[in-house]
């Protein structure tokens, strides 16, 4: 196999446009886990908000409405999760396969209804989302390679990753909604209504869902296939856990997972089989989370060593 | 005080009749629903049904083939229930299932010796690997921390694609006539499990899977070790308290979950395809119907079954349905979704609850049974 700078650059570009989708369900579901609900939902929202996305262009043609629906879509999904699970006291774990039971049900049913298929759905002439270049970068190669065919939800993700930040650390409602999440009594005693926060925040969360969803289905390439997210949902939850819910980790984390599934992509051309390096994914996020929790474990033990015996 | 110290008890008749009330309400509201997505789809609601009952349940011939499908839904029930019961929300049954019925099929294939030896050594084998694999996510979680959640989900997918690479490779049926067909070779007839009557699709798994059910629940309500289980399902820390050595008991849970869910697959395999095919258990989706079916009966072995029964009716009676009207059999996993959301959120009891709280002005709202232990105390 020959490495040359240009195929790494290659590497560098998939990891990142693997890791965006990641990096947004990643983010709605750490501000799920801020607010103790545990959102397993994550899979199925995916898939369907790529799905509604995919057939909102197919009917109107017009990237902004899309985007639009396809966040719509990933919020009223996230509201009836969180409903289901704050207000009618439902099992999270229940409630997040039965959904996800449902959108795979649901938009397998409307595909074989719309479009009398039940495998791959592309139709020429749709238009995808934006490709955004940067200024300066072309004068660069270099740069070029890595920034290549980067839709503007591409560039949008990191910025999200910020403003969460700022929002979750930097403002009253955000310092709140942390509250919540530590100790929902203690919460609800300083006068804060936890079960509408909990609902709400949820809810908007999932509007990041719902761009996710439109980098799968109208991103790079605009098509639908059967079980389009695949299990993506899951590994951002893995990745929300890895980075303790914090949304700057969750760049990182999800640069893990993207730079996997690259990785598992680029080795294609090597002696070993296809279904080994379709492994390659989870057996990072295992060992990742591993790894890391006997980490936290250490610090966490460590203080407590210390402390002299009275 | 300890008017709730039912829970730990085995459940009585009044029980069984309260706990059949809920999935039958949840049943018919999805039946609703169903019948909206299938007016949407353009057929006539009745009809549709009609079909769909005949396919599933219309005559022997239909009923044997439902109670054949729904073999290894059973035992992957059988495993939730026992690893739910006990407090671990584990859902590898999959990856479990699929590593349990290749090896079975591997077992029966290679292994020398008769026909009776050979299938009761596959089954085992299906019983150990699935109890292994089990017993990783165990070691996982013990060792390292990792969300049961987390690894379980993970690990179905590497089982499907390990038992991808093996079929595809290792052991692909050197006979196969068509190139793209990835199974291993079939069963020669002694190490079948035998038909319970000639020609109907039913076999001895079926009545294996039945006895299982009632070891479980024999295991889970009437031996120390169930009840250990279930106490430390109902409140960890107390089990512990109560001198209960977590350690051995997450393992045993694991390793006798894993292996219900791997004799499903050996079921699968030995019963009724006769060869591993590529794909067929995470397609089929046994594991996650067992779970909708182990929810649906709150972990009640015996109702597990039923459940089971019925959800393999469903999902025949979708295919004839698919077969002879417009509507996709997909139809099918929307229903089963929906009567899972009604099921997690134990409407009746959220009712009762309210009702008793605004009655007796008690701020304590007792979810689920869930709390006994701690008033106990």
């Amino acid at each position: 196999m020959n490495v040359s700078l240009e195929y790494l650059l290659s590497v560098l570009n998939s990891t990142v446009r693997y890791m965006t989708p990641i990096l947004l369900v990643t983010l709605c579901a750490g501000i799920c886990s801020k607010v103790n609900v545990f959102n397993i939902a994550l899979e199925g929202t995916l898939l369907a908000a790529a799905f509604f996305g995919f057939l909102a262009q197919y009917y109107f043609r017009n990237i902004f409405l899309s985007v639009l629906i396809a966040m719509l879509v990933g919020m009223l999904i996230t509201l009836l999760m969180a409903f289901f699970v704050v207000k009618l006291k439902g099992h999270p774990m229940i409630v997040g396969m039965a959904i996800n039971t449902i959108a795979t049900g649901l938009t397998t049913l409307l595909l074989s209804v719309i479009f009398h298929t039940k495998g791959l759905i592309s139709e020429p002439g749709m238009e995808g989302l934006t490709k955004v270049v940067l200024p300066g970068v072309q004068n660069s190669p270099v740069l070029e390679s890595i920034f290549s065919s980067l839709t503007v939800v591409d560039y949008l993700a990191f910025l999200m990753a910020f403003a969460v930040f700022v929002f979750l650390y930097k403002t009253k409602t955000g310092f709140r909604l942390r509250a919540i999440g530590i100790n929902e009594e203690a919460a609800g005693s300083l006068g804060i209504h936890v079960q509408k926060y909990q609902i709400i925040a949820c809810t908007i969360s999932g509007s990041m869902i719902g761009l996710a969803g439109c980098l799968l289905s109208l991103g790079s390439v605009t098509l639908f296939v059967q079980k389009i997210s695949a299990a993506r949902g899951y590994i951002a939850l893995a990745a929300d856990s890895l980075c303790m819910s914090h949304p700057l980790g969750a760049i990182a984390s999800s640069a893990l997972f993207g730079f996997t599934t690259a990785l598992s992509y680029v080795l294609q051309k090597t002696p070993v089989r296809q279904q080994l390096l379709n492994c390659i994914p989870w057996i990072a996020t295992i060992v990742a989370v591993a790894v890391y929790n006997v980490d936290a474990l250490r610090k966490k033990n460590k203080p407590k060593k210390k402390t002299p015996k009275k | 005080m300890v008017k709730r110290r039912k829970t730990l008890e085995a459940g009585g008749v009044s029980k069984v009749l309260q706990s059949l009330l809920q999935p039958l309400g949840a049943v018919l509201i999805s039946l609703v629903l169903g019948a909206i997505i299938i007016a949407v789809s353009g057929e006539d609601v009745l009809n549709a049904y009609g079909i769909m009952l005949h396919g599933g349940f219309g005559n022997g011939n239909y009923l044997a083939a439902t109670i054949s499908r729904a073999t290894p839904i059973i035992m992957g029930g059988l495993a939730v229930c026992v690893a739910w019961k006990a407090g671990y929300e584990a859902m590898g049954g999959e990856g479990q299932m699929i590593l349990g019925a290749l090896a079975s099929a591997l077992v029966a294939l290679y292994v020398p010796g008769n026909g009776t030896v050979r299938i009761i050594l596959a089954i085992a084998a299906a019983m150990l690997v699935g109890a292994l694999y089990s017993a990783i996510s165990g070691w996982l979680y013990q060792r390292f921390g990792v969300n049961f959640i987390i690894s379980t989900l993970m690990m179905n997918y590497i089982a499907n694609n390990v038992a991808s690479y093996l079929t595809t490779y290792v052991v692909k049926d050197p006979e196969a006539l068509d190139l793209n067909s990835v199974q291993t070779a079939k069963l020669p007839e002694s190490v079948r499990l035998g038909k319970l009557a000639g020609g109907l699709p039913i076999h001895w798994g079926f009545v294996l899977a039945v006895l299982a059910v009632a070891a479980v629940f024999i295991v889970i309500n009437y031996t120390a070790f169930g009840y250990k289980a279930r106490m430390g399902g109902i409140n960890e820390r107390f089990a512990r308290y109560g001198g209960i050595n977590s350690k051995k008991m997450l393992f045993s849970i694991m390793l006798l979950s894993g292996a219900l869910a791997g004799m499903g697959g050996a079921f699968e395999v030995l019963g009724s395809k006769y060869r591993y095919i590529d794909q067929m258990i995470f397609t089929a989706g046994f594991a996650w119907s067992g779970m909708v079916a182990a929810l649906l009966a709150n972990f009640n072995p015996f109702g597990t079954m039923f459940a089971a029964i019925m959800l393999a009716g469903l999902s025949n009676g979708g295919s004839a349905m698919q077969r002879s009207t417009e509507v996709p059999v997909e139809a099918v996993s929307v229903i089963e979704g929906i009567i899972m959301l009604l099921m997690s959120v134990k409407l009746l009891s959220v009712l009762r609850v309210r009702f008793k709280k605004r009655k007796a002005g008690d701020g304590n709202s007792p979810q689920n049974g869930g709390t006994c232990v701690e008033e106990m105390v």
